[in-house]
């Protein structure tokens, strides 16, 4: 956590962090988006037949707008666009560090007298911070727009029914609760992903190349962990 | 005397039950080129990241300027260390930035400078390393000799008073070897830093060196200048210069320096007169086509000397460039050396190689002889010979055309 917070304060205190910030929300925020949204699409579209179904035994065709919606704000759409971005942005920010670290170039970075913290770490957590509650938004938007597809336009549900019900049931605390989940996972699987690569020399029980691979398997196992950790924390302190 | 820049007072270091350093001991003065040398895995690349601060100490003193950085506070430390560089062995490049980005790295996180002023320096010291038009090359589109290049430029460019090579050739090709270390000491002139060069390749890092610090068994088991070192006739100093000489003595068939001062009195007794041949051009053959090539102008010389029916003798070599042959002849004939000497040259492979044209430098290759008795000893001998360089044949572009 100290490794965080004094990166991430590093990098705010430092005006030339701009230009490397935008780099990184590029990284992760647009090289993303297309694996967000597909799977948000796809991840509403199941939601929207799989509720149709079980719905549909209580007659309760009409609530599949707002059940759909509420799994996808509340929990669905801010763990799956982090897990997607951890397997995604994370391995490789882990294994582009872990390479820095083997090849010398973060020791480089101290013989040049740049902290390496401030210089690699910190820009990544911003963006990172930034990027996930945009991409979760994406991935809750498309997810509706796969769940009235397969419910309104396959199955017959009523569209205004389907959007009444979104608008009926979530609301500004539903909304934050998702803001606030992709905030935490973004902070902490940037810096599980980034302390990984940054310790490979120590962490790894191998050294050069497996160490590197060592060191992205383990950023993605250990950010996943972690996301539905924080995630249960995160809806009982919220509920 | 001058404080010395850097000094490292009883430093030891130790990894779990590894001790690497134990009281190591090292003097670095101002402005001079200071060359660690000592075998592979003895802790010499420890010793300079413990001097860089990349690892601390477990116990000792390193003093900057007479100052140990560890009573320093932070600020002044950095301050400190601000004036030191490192070059890395493997020259740890930004491979995602462009040979210009990684140069101008230093200066755009570390100064004010405009990025036109940054621009300008960067440059500027492209163009005096050679480097020109590769600004925007990857590393990995640069070749080994260029990237080293390049990582000196970024070592170079914050304006150091110390700089730290790490292994400088490491993985380089001989000719490549000579051009790095030719561009160290040339660098050295030229920005005036105090170098600190960690290497394993003897003899050629005794070119830059102005002191040699040996490392062994865990401490600086010597520290002088490169003649105090190969006269201290110590084990340690033989038994690193002589892994080269029986390299060199087996290629040319010459026995060595050493071999000569034991065996001086027979010889002296026996032979009817001393010969010592010299190329004195061999800094410059060095740096333009590398140590090969002044191998191989020797071996063509030895080849040729060892064939000619009236000057038979036995050959020694006293250093890479440096022939010496005790006469069993008493015939002397200047006129007749000429004619040998300028037949060895004309017959080397190397001058008819038609890769090195273009690299062709003027040679001079000078040779003296003495009479018996001129010396007591090796030393006085090669001393009497050099004040006594008798005649000089020079092998000049356009001759060296014809000869090709």
């Amino acid at each position: 956590m100290i490794f965080g917070v004094s990166a991430l304060l590093g990098a705010l205190y430092t005006d030339r962090s701009l230009r490397k910030v935008i780099q990184y929300l590029y990284e992760i925020g647009v090289k993303c988006t297309p694996v967000v949204c597909l799977v948000g699409w796809f991840t509403g579209m199941v939601l929207g037949l799989q509720g149709y179904h079980t719905l549909s035994k209580f007659s309760s065709e009409g609530l599949l707008g707002s059940a759909v919606a509420l799994s996808l704000i509340r929990e669905l759409g801010p763990v799956l666009t982090a897990i997607m971005v951890v397997g995604q942005a994370g391995s490789a920010m882990g294994a582009e560090i872990g390479v820095q670290r083997n090849s010398e170039q973060i020791d480089a970075l101290n013989t040049m007298h740049i902290n390496p913290l401030t210089f690699l770490i910190g820009p990544r957590l911003i963006a990172a911070i930034c990027s996930f509650p945009i991409l979760t938004a994406f991935f809750d938007l498309i997810g509706i727009w796969g769940a009235y597809v397969t419910g309104v336009l396959m199955l017959g549900v009523d569209s205004g029914i389907f959007i009444s019900g979104i608008e009926n049931s979530v609301g500004w605390e539903d909304v934050s609760s998702g803001i606030t989940k992709s905030l935490v996972f973004g902070f902490l699987t940037t810096l599980i992903c980034c302390y990984q690569g940054y310790q490979t020399h120590i962490k790894s029980t191998a050294p050069g190349a497996r160490g590197v691979s060592q060191s992205a398997t383990r950023a993605v196992v250990y950010s996943c962990v972690i996301i539905l950790l924080f995630d249960y924390m995160i809806t009982s302190f919220l509920l | 005397m001058e404080q010395p820049i850097i000094q490292l007072k009883n430093v030891s270091k130790q990894f779990g039950s590894k001790t690497v350093l134990a009281g190591a001991d090292l003097t670095v003065e101002k402005g001079k080129t200071t060359v660690i040398i000592g075998k592979s895995g003895a802790g010499k690349s420890v010793l300079l990241k413990c001097i860089a601060g990349l690892m601390e100490a477990d116990s000792g003193e390193i003093l900057f300027g007479g100052v140990d950085i560890h009573q320093l506070s932070r600020r002044e430390r950095d301050a400190k260390k601000r004036k030191l560089s490192y070059m890395f062995q493997n020259n740890a490049l930004f491979d995602s930035l462009t040979a210009f980005d990684n140069v101008a790295l230093p200066l755009r996180e570390n100064t004010k400078l405009s990025a036109r002023e940054i621009a300008q320096k960067v440059e500027a010291i492209l163009k005096k390393i050679d480097l020109v038009d590769i600004g925007d090359k990857y590393p990995s589109e640069l070749s080994g000799g260029m990237q080293k290049r390049v990582a000196l430029a970024r070592a170079l460019v914050m304006e150091p008073d110390i700089v730290l090579f790490d292994e400088p050739t490491a993985g380089l090709d001989p000719i490549r070897k000579n051009t790095v270390f030719a561009l160290i000491e040339h660098s050295q002139k030229v920005f005036s830093f105090s170098a600190v060069v960690v290497t394993h390749e003897l003899p050629d890092a005794l070119y830059v060196a102005d002191q040699v610090a040996v490392l062994d068994d865990k401490r600086i088991a010597f520290q002088g200048t490169p003649l105090e070192f190969e006269q201290c006739g110590g084990e340690l100093a033989k038994t690193f210069l002589e892994s080269d000489e029986a390299l060199k003595n087996m290629m040319l068939g010459l026995k060595s320096k050493s071999e000569l001062r034991e065996q001086f009195n027979r010889l002296q007794a026996k032979c009817a007169g001393w010969l010592m041949v010299s190329l004195s051009s061999h800094a410059t053959i060095v740096e333009r086509m590398g140590k090969i090539a002044v191998q191989a102008i020797m071996l063509a010389m030895v080849e040729v000397i060892g064939e000619a029916p009236s000057f038979r003798g036995e050959g020694f070599l006293m250093n890479s460039h440096t022939v010496m042959i005790a006469l069993e002849t008493g015939d002397l004939d200047d006129e007749a050396w000429r004619q040998t000497i300028a037949t060895a040259l004309h017959r080397s492979k190397y001058f008819q190689a038609a890769t090195y044209r273009e690299h062709f430098v003027d040679i001079t290759i000078l040779y003296a002889t003495l009479p018996k008795d001129a010396a007591q000893d090796v030393d006085g001998l090669q001393a009497h010979l050099e004040n006594n360089l008798s005649m000089a044949y020079e092998l000049k572009r356009s001759e060296s055309k014809e000869a090709v």
